[in-house]
């Protein structure tokens, strides 16, 4: 007997169950409920794992706890359980957070409204009624996942790195995909208040069962219900009890069909929409390549720079001194002399600024030796000492390539300028799948992505390579900067 | 004479230092941006100054805005500026007050020592130099292309010359003919592209012809 009203009221799962089974009552003690569930804990996952052996291979002494357990305490284990607890006290606190958020929402969404058409101001508001919502569907799916329900969060907005406070609101204004996030907040309050009606409906006729059974002589007064008198004979009130034992076992499952439907709201609105991946990927691609154009527009116009202030006037002067030189030829030699050989010089130094130059455009030995051999000249001209140490399985694709040896040039030139650093490291690691750069250096710190700094170019180019720039640099040292590369397999 | 430099090299302005002192010119100040140019200006109040376009902060064309100030404040100030490139825009901007005593080249010019020296007279002495660059550019790109094909190759050549600003006397020197040769060229272009007969007035020759080729 005890194993069939064991297996009735806990044991059966309904089919394709969402929530993770009760735990079996013998495993009850080490078992409180909501502990057992790790963080993280997929629903499928979790139902694997606990799924029941076979009565057959339970442990002998388990089965001779189960037999001997009684109905009663059954019932009492169960509905009391601390799983059921939580699923009803879920009930208590969706409806309260349900009630506050959707306000909360209300108050944004009509603010986003009426903001609509202000330029600027517009674009504000959406952006922070949706930063809002995105925290308050934070919260709903760690309510959802204490539930056992684990939902994936949506990809929000990533702003590339260095991005204008106008660009952030902007890219989280691109995100219609999120507006899923307001919805549920207005979906959930009436749901959430259903859901917590039929809970009390339920209660109330179980106790009503109970006081009809109880047989009252005078009207009792139950929150402004009159009840009775009655005067049920035998047959009606084991009728009766029974109705409110079996409403009272039955809980547990209605419980958790509850929070299934609340977690079913939640899952069709606060996960991942495939429009939405599909929309973050398109916007994040659409940015990838936004950045690419500017990081090459940006080199481009370096290089225009350092020819138009190294070079032009380097040339232009050449020039002159020499014909300078040329009309003093026949009335002063000697001094003709002096300009030519002024001229000399001025075309050497011309020469080596001209390699500099073309080395900083693009280093020719990168492409014929490798990263390794292009940075031993990069660092052999830094007046700082820097150790390069380059461990690749295989040579990385140019571009990444490339990209790789700019990071470590832009971030050495910065050690050099700014750091007042005494040593500084090149680490360049790649196993085939990602390419690590790493640059270290004791100095002073404080370096960051600003717009327009080279480094903010540099984190735009490794962005457009889908890689990721990382520049940790507090006050006082020391500095290190760190590119991600992924590489195609 | 006296003249003020601009240029953010400063190599470029020691070159140019003394490419003016071959000339006889006495260079009063040398500065390296467009507001120490204009306070030079004031201070000196030179017969010409030498203008680098492009001059920090920005390092877009703060030397044209300069010139085009100093044209308003000091009207009897010489400008010559210089560019490492040549727009005929630039140039249309700088010469749309008026065309005395303005140049504009391209800076790689100074290389031709005498003929550097010759336009900084010529726009000390009130004329206009416009780069042979410049004047190639509004060739190629004028809307009035139809009566130019009714030149001839020499007239072009001449109506070239007279862009850049030149005399008769220059133009005659320069393509080895009489100068009898280049006044029969040079009124033959009038007639052709219905132009006001040629006014001895040089800078307002070079106006005519500049407007006719950007109009």
């Amino acid at each position: 007997m005890g194993r069939t009203a064991e297996s009735a009221l806990v044991l059966a799962p309904p089919p394709g169950v969402l929530l993770a089974p009760e735990p079996d009552p013998r495993q009850m003690r080490n078992v409180d409920g909501v502990g057992s569930a790790s963080p993280g804990d997929g629903m499928h996952g979790g139902a694997a794992r606990r799924a029941f052996p076979a009565p057959a291979s339970l442990p002998r002494r388990a089965r001779a706890l189960g037999t001997r357990a009684r109905p009663i305490g059954v019932l009492v284990r169960t509905v009391a359980s601390g799983r059921t607890w939580i699923a009803t006290a879920n009930l208590l606190v969706s409806l309260t957070a349900g009630a506050l958020f959707a306000a909360g929402t209300a108050i944004a969404l009509f603010l986003s409204l009426t903001t609509a058409w202000i330029l600027g101001l517009g674009v504000l508001v959406r952006a922070q009624t949706l930063r809002m919502t995105a925290w308050m569907a934070s919260v709903d799916r760690w309510r959802l996942r204490r539930l056992g329900f684990t939902i994936d969060a949506p990809a929000l907005p990533q702003p590339p790195p260095g991005a204008s406070l106008r660009q952030r609101q902007l890219s989280w204004g691109r995100a219609g995909w999120l507006w899923r996030l307001p919805a549920y907040q207005l979906i959930r309050l009436p749901l959430a208040g259903a859901l917590a009606f039929v809970a009390m409906s339920w209660w109330w006729l179980v106790i009503i069962c109970l006081v009809l059974a109880a047989g009252p002589t005078r009207p009792v007064s139950l929150i402004g219900w009159q009840i009775g008198p009655v005067s049920p004979d035998a047959g009606q009130v084991l009728l009766l009890v029974l109705a409110a034992l079996a409403g009272a076992a039955a809980w547990p499952a209605l419980a958790r069909a509850l929070v299934r439907a609340d977690a079913f709201a939640g899952r069709a609105l606060l996960g991942p929409s495939r429009t939405g991946e599909l929309a973050a990927e398109v916007s994040r691609l659409s940015e990838a390549r936004a950045l690419a154009v500017q990081s090459a527009e940006a080199e481009r116009r370096r290089i225009e720079r350092d020819l138009h202030d190294g070079l032009q006037p380097r040339l232009v002067s050449l020039a002159l001194d020499l014909g300078l030189a040329r009309s003093r030829l026949d009335r002063d030699p000697a001094g003709a002399r002096s300009m030519v050989e002024r001229a000399h010089s001025e075309a050497k130094q011309t020469a080596e600024d001209l390699r500099n130059l073309v080395r900083g455009i693009h280093p020719a030995v990168l492409d014929e030796r490798g990263l390794d051999a292009a940075l031993s000249a990069l660092v052999a001209s830094c007046p700082v000492r820097v150790s390069v140490d380059v461990r690749l399985a295989s040579r990385p694709d140019p571009a990444r390539e490339s990209t790789a040896y700019y990071v470590v040039a832009e971030a050495v030139t910065n050690v050099t300028k700014h750091s007042s650093a005494s040593t500084a490291s090149v680490c360049i690691s790649g196993d085939g799948r990602t390419l690590r750069v790493l640059v270290e250096d004791d100095g002073r710190g404080g370096a960051r992505l600003e717009p327009g700094g080279g480094l903010t170019g540099l984190a735009a180019r490794v962005a457009s390579l889908d890689g990721t720039l990382t520049c940790t640099s507090p006050p006082g040292g020391p500095t290190r900067i760190e590119a991600v590369i992924p590489c195609a397999p | 004479m006296r003249a003020v430099i601009a240029d953010d090299s400063v190599l470029l302005r020691e070159g140019i230092t003394r490419l003016l002192g071959e000339g006889g010119v006495a260079v009063s100040a040398a500065v390296g941006d467009a507001a120490a140019l204009l306070a030079a200006i004031a201070e000196h109040r030179p017969d010409l100054a030498i203008i680098d376009v492009r001059m920090p902060p920005g390092h877009r064309d703060e030397g044209l805005r300069a010139a085009i100030e100093i044209r308003r404040r000091w009207p009897d100030v010489a400008l010559l500026v210089l560019s490492q490139f040549v727009e005929e825009r630039y140039a249309t901007e700088l010469l749309s007050g008026e065309s005395r005593s303005v140049g504009y080249l391209l800076k790689d010019r100074i290389a031709d020592v005498d003929e550097f020296i010759e336009a900084v007279q010529r726009v000390a002495d009130g004329g206009t130099v416009i780069d042979p660059e410049v004047v190639r550019q509004l060739l190629a790109r004028t809307h009035q292309a139809d009566p130019l094909s009714r030149l001839t190759r020499r007239e072009r050549e001449v109506l070239s010359l007279m862009a850049e600003g030149r005399s008769n006397t220059s133009i005659a020197r320069s393509i080895s003919v009489s100068m009898g040769a280049v006044e029969k060229h040079v009124a033959s272009i009038f007639a052709k592209l219905d132009l006001a007969p040629d006014d001895e007035q040089r800078q307002r020759r070079v106006m005519a012809v500049l407007r006719y080729l950007n109009s």
